[in-house]
């Protein structure tokens, strides 16, 4: 475990209340940005993150520092993400209707690969996965976790990361199609060919 | 030399920047003979490159603030008094003073009421064991001696002028 949240944790255990905020404060915008990556909406982010934390508050004088602080509140984040997104599954679908996406050829790319519109679109091909294929590939892309640590908090195989993110970004691969050509013509953004980068 | 499969399987790897650096040379190695992994592994890192153009999301300007005073609040009113006294008796300096407080809470009480011990009589229990009460009535010598473990040898009238083998 990091040795500033094992500090941490041991004041807390120890009595003081404000190492537990120290603790939020390091934490709060990780844990809001893969709740706002599986979720729909601020406020469903804003309450899992609440959760999160009274949680954590809860559970913390029985912490071992065995296990990471972090990969144990990404955890909680994910799971109580799933929970929320599993219950929410009729709003993420009329969420993509109201978007109005289809992941058609004919879509004219050059009208919505532009701004905002294009982050539409990448989010609901995103929101298109199943949870737990969003929850691995967010982990992996967004917060660079190793598919070691990924695994812990998904708690199951490194083997079964690294399967369920290929299945992931082929389906990305697939439903951004008509977007990635476009994309890589304006060169918004790096290469086109992984050798590049070696070069 | 990689194959087409082994080298898909590694290209997410490599791309997301996860593979170790020998395992992205085998690869390349790959990539500069193969025609069709080459154009998969540009059209996968675009698609990386793609997703990784969506900006963090980010809450509303002070929503920080408020986050905090209602996380305060919650984990204040967050369970009951039993709870919070179980979390207060589990810190390690209150828990320790509590034990040994006890323990001298423990001392005075087994001191004040406990009085002088009372020397104990001991009572003689007869001898039964094994020996029922037929067979006490069915051979008599054997009631005779059980008179005689209970009384003890003091108990036993010896005449004046007796003679073992009653000579």
């Amino acid at each position: 475990m990091d040795a500033e949240d094992q500090a941490l944790v041991e004041a807390f255990k120890g009595g003081e209340e404000s190492a537990f905020t120290a603790l939020v404060i390091k934490y709060r915008e990780a844990v809001y940005r893969i709740a706002r990556r599986m979720l729909r909406s601020h406020e469903e982010a804003s309450d899992v993150a609440q959760e999160v934390f009274i949680r954590v508050h809860r559970a913390l004088p029985r912490f071992e520092a065995r296990s990471s602080l972090k990969t144990w509140l990404y955890r909680i984040t994910v799971n109580l993400s799933l929970d929320r997104s599993a219950r929410g599954s009729r709003y993420v679908l009329s969420g993509l209707r109201e978007l109005g996406w289809e992941p058609v050829s004919d879509q004219d790319p050059a009208a919505t690969a532009v701004g905002k519109e294009l982050g539409r679109m990448i989010r609901a091909a995103v929101d298109a996965l199943p949870p737990r294929q969003r929850a691995m590939m967010q982990l992996r892309l967004y917060q660079d976790l190793p598919y070691a640590e990924i695994a812990r908090v998904m708690g199951c195989a490194e083997g079964t990361v690294k399967a369920t993110m290929f299945a992931a970004m082929a389906k990305l691969r697939k439903s951004l199609a008509p977007y990635v050509g476009r994309h890589a013509e304006t060169g918004t953004r790096g290469r086109t060919d992984p050798r590049q980068a070696d070069r | 030399m990689m194959h087409c499969r082994d080298a898909r399987e590694l290209m997410l790897d490599v791309l997301t920047t996860a593979a170790p650096p020998d395992a992205r040379r085998v690869l390349l190695a790959h990539l500069d003979d193969c025609a069709a992994c080459r154009a998969e592994a540009a059209q996968f890192e675009r698609t990386v490159v793609l997703l990784r153009t969506l900006p963090d999301p980010a809450p509303p300007p002070g929503f920080w603030p408020e986050f905090m005073t209602v996380l305060e609040r919650r984990v204040a009113d967050d369970g009951s008094l039993w709870w919070r006294a179980v979390r207060w008796l589990r810190m390690p300096r209150v828990s320790w003073t509590a034990a040994v407080a006890g323990a001298v809470i423990a001392v005075i009480i087994a001191l004040t009421f406990s009085g002088p011990v009372p020397e104990s009589t001991p009572v003689l229990s007869p001898v039964t064991g094994l020996v029922t009460e037929s067979v006490r009535q069915t051979v008599p010598s054997v009631q005779g001696t059980l008179t005689l473990w209970n009384n003890g040898l003091t108990g036993v009238e010896v005449p004046y002028d007796f003679r073992p083998g009653g000579r």
